[in-house]
């Protein structure tokens, strides 16, 4: 503890709107190649959280630092350039197009040719389309998408498009995957794939925070867990010390008070 | 990816069967003229759909068609100067400004950019009323006709073939960002803006880029607009013109980004002559077609003869 240099580091954050705080004073940091978990009862801002780490939401106050640099007002696709990619809560793809497609267009980032190379079709611009080709092949054959690629997004059934929706995001290689709810809403075989496929996601070198309700999912992956609520930290942990804060058990149960029924 | 290569050679091989020899074919001196309107707004139209592309409704085609026109109709008659000098003035010119009011405008959302438009639509068409150096009300007459050498664009035939010329380069052009991996973010955007945004695509950048290309290739359509009606009035421009160009745009779908705008062109601006309707009725005919492509052919007439997706050419 305290050696290591954190991957991502969030110094006492704010996020209102309006009048409301849907995010309170919130601190955290994350080290590198580890499996972070956010848990919270529902409108506790783990979403709120996740826009503004990824830039959909300005901050109210406070820094969110990566590798030591401080990224706070950096649109989003400066962070994504700087490794940290999102994915979203509801299935959000290109839905017209094809699987391999969505994926190729994850790889826009990696283009090093200039606008004008691309426009003019350069030698350079093309052998940079075949790598791009290449490597999106090779995610494929990684997220077990191979056989689907030329489905279009929209036909899949909901369990490739969670899956799919986590590929566009690896495409961009980032160093930090931040996942909402990567799990919700699928059949226990699925999650069990998905499981998985986070597992090894992080074993190739990639950080993982994930937002998750399904609590077997948080068990079986994350090391540490925050909890939130209100959008404040009440807990953090790995899940066995989670279990057995008071606070916890008093945000997801509620407290017996004398004369309360 | 080899067979649909190879079909789109034979459409292309078919259109220019078609396309080329038409004014052999064609005695009609009005219905050439219909076929010059049309290619001319076709350009326009293909910027307009590179426009919805990145999801910017805009309501000022035509304005920014009357710049290039002016552009064009104001330096050949002031100061005399060729109209091959005029035409890639007046397609800078317009970028030019387009760049200007796009990065004023589209940082502040589509919705923003539509009002803009509308705005802008009306706008113009004053300004241009109350400038006297620009004609006023009574527009610029005596706009000379483009010449190479002594041969001048003098008949019909010879503008239609001019026409189409510019026309084809604009469709290349527009071809080529399609092709290219500004095509790919533009269908990225305009699949989910939020997903592209998290992939790292600047969407402000690839929103100007086809805002400023449309306008380029429209000031290069109002330039010839400008040299083939020789006389122009600020009323042409109109949000009413601009209306009637997005109707171009959806009756040959906005998913065919190059062959809808000049199927929908063509079939807008003949079929009224075919049908014999008068300038009365045809606000009526221009209604008729928006519910009929609403009701039934939401992607488009080509869409009856192939499955639109969102990306053919």
């Amino acid at each position: 503890m305290g050696l290591e240099v954190a991957l991502l580091e969030i110094r006492k954050l704010s996020k209102n709107f309006g009048g409301l705080a849907a995010i309170n004073n919130f601190n955290l940091e994350i080290n590198e190649l580890e499996i972070h978990g956010i848990i919270g009862p529902n409108g506790a801002g783990k979403t709120t959280l996740f826009n503004v780490i990824s830039g959909f939401f300005p901050a109210t106050a406070g820094n969110v630092i990566f590798r030591g640099e401080d990224i706070t007002k950096l649109p989003v696709q400066s962070r994504v350039k700087r490794g940290i990619v999102r994915s979203f809560q509801l299935t959000n793809l290109f839905m017209e197009l094809t699987v391999y497609e969505n994926i190729y267009i994850g790889y826009h980032k990696n283009y090093r040719a200039g606008l004008l190379g691309q426009f003019l079709h350069t030698t350079r611009a093309k052998e940079e389309y075949e790598i791009c080709t290449q490597r999106t092949m090779e995610l494929l054959e990684f997220m077990g998408l191979s056989s689907l690629k030329d489905e279009l997004a929209k036909n899949l059934p909901y369990g490739h498009q969670k899956t799919l929706g986590v590929c566009i995001a690896l495409a961009t290689k980032p160093s930090l995957l931040m996942l909402d709810e990567p799990v919700a809403g699928m059949n226990p075989e699925e999650t069990i794939n998905m499981v998985k496929l986070i597992r090894k996601t992080r074993d190739n070198g990639i950080t993982v925070l994930m937002v998750e309700h399904d609590m077997a999912a948080v068990t079986n992956l994350c090391e540490r867990i925050s909890v939130l609520n209100y959008g404040e930290k009440i807990a953090e942990g790995s899940m066995d010390e989670i279990r057995e804060n008071e606070k916890v058990i008093e945000a997801y149960l509620g407290r017996w008070e004398e004369g309360s029924l | 990816m080899q067979l649909s290569e190879y079909k789109k050679g034979i459409a292309l091989l078919i259109a220019g069967l078609i396309l080329i020899p038409l004014p052999f074919i064609i005695k009609s001196q009005h219905l050439m003229h219909i076929l010059i309107l049309a290619g001319l707004e076709s350009i326009v139209v293909m910027g307009f759909v590179a426009q919805h592309n990145v999801k910017l409704i805009t309501f000022s085609t035509a304005a920014l068609w009357g710049i290039g026109a002016y552009i064009s109709g104001f330096l050949s008659t002031r100061f005399g100067l060729n109209f091959w000098v005029c035409l890639p003035l007046a397609g800078i010119g317009t970028a030019l400004f387009a760049f200007v009011l796009g990065s004023l405008v589209i940082r502040a959302g589509w919705v923003t950019f539509l009002m803009i438009s509308i705005v802008f639509s009306e706008v113009f068409v004053e300004t241009l009323g109350h400038l006297s150096v620009l004609g006023g009300w009574d527009g610029i007459a005596g706009i000379p006709r483009p010449a190479i050498g002594s041969f001048v664009f003098m008949s019909k035939s010879a503008y239609y073939y001019l026409t189409l010329g510019l026309t084809s380069v604009c469709a290349l052009i527009f071809a080529a960002f399609y092709k290219s991996a500004i095509g790919k973010a533009w269908t990225a955007i305009n699949q989910s803006p939020d997903l592209a945004a998290s992939v790292g695509i600047d969407i402000f950048k690839y929103r100007m880029i086809a805002y400023v290309a449309a306008a380029f290739t429209t000031g290069l359509s109002g330039s010839l607009y400008a040299h083939y009606s020789c006389y122009l009035v600020p009323q042409t421009f109109g949000i009413l013109r601009s209306l009637y160009l997005s109707i171009n745009a959806a009756v040959g779908g906005l998913y065919f980004f190059i062959s809808g705008p000049i199927t929908g062109s063509i079939i807008i601006k003949a079929l009224p002559e075919y049908l014999r309707i008068t300038d009365k009725y045809e606000p009526i005919f221009e209604g008729a077609m928006i519910i009929l492509i609403a009701l039934f052919f939401r992607r488009g007439v080509l869409s009856f003869f192939r499955r639109g997706t969102a990306r053919s050419l």
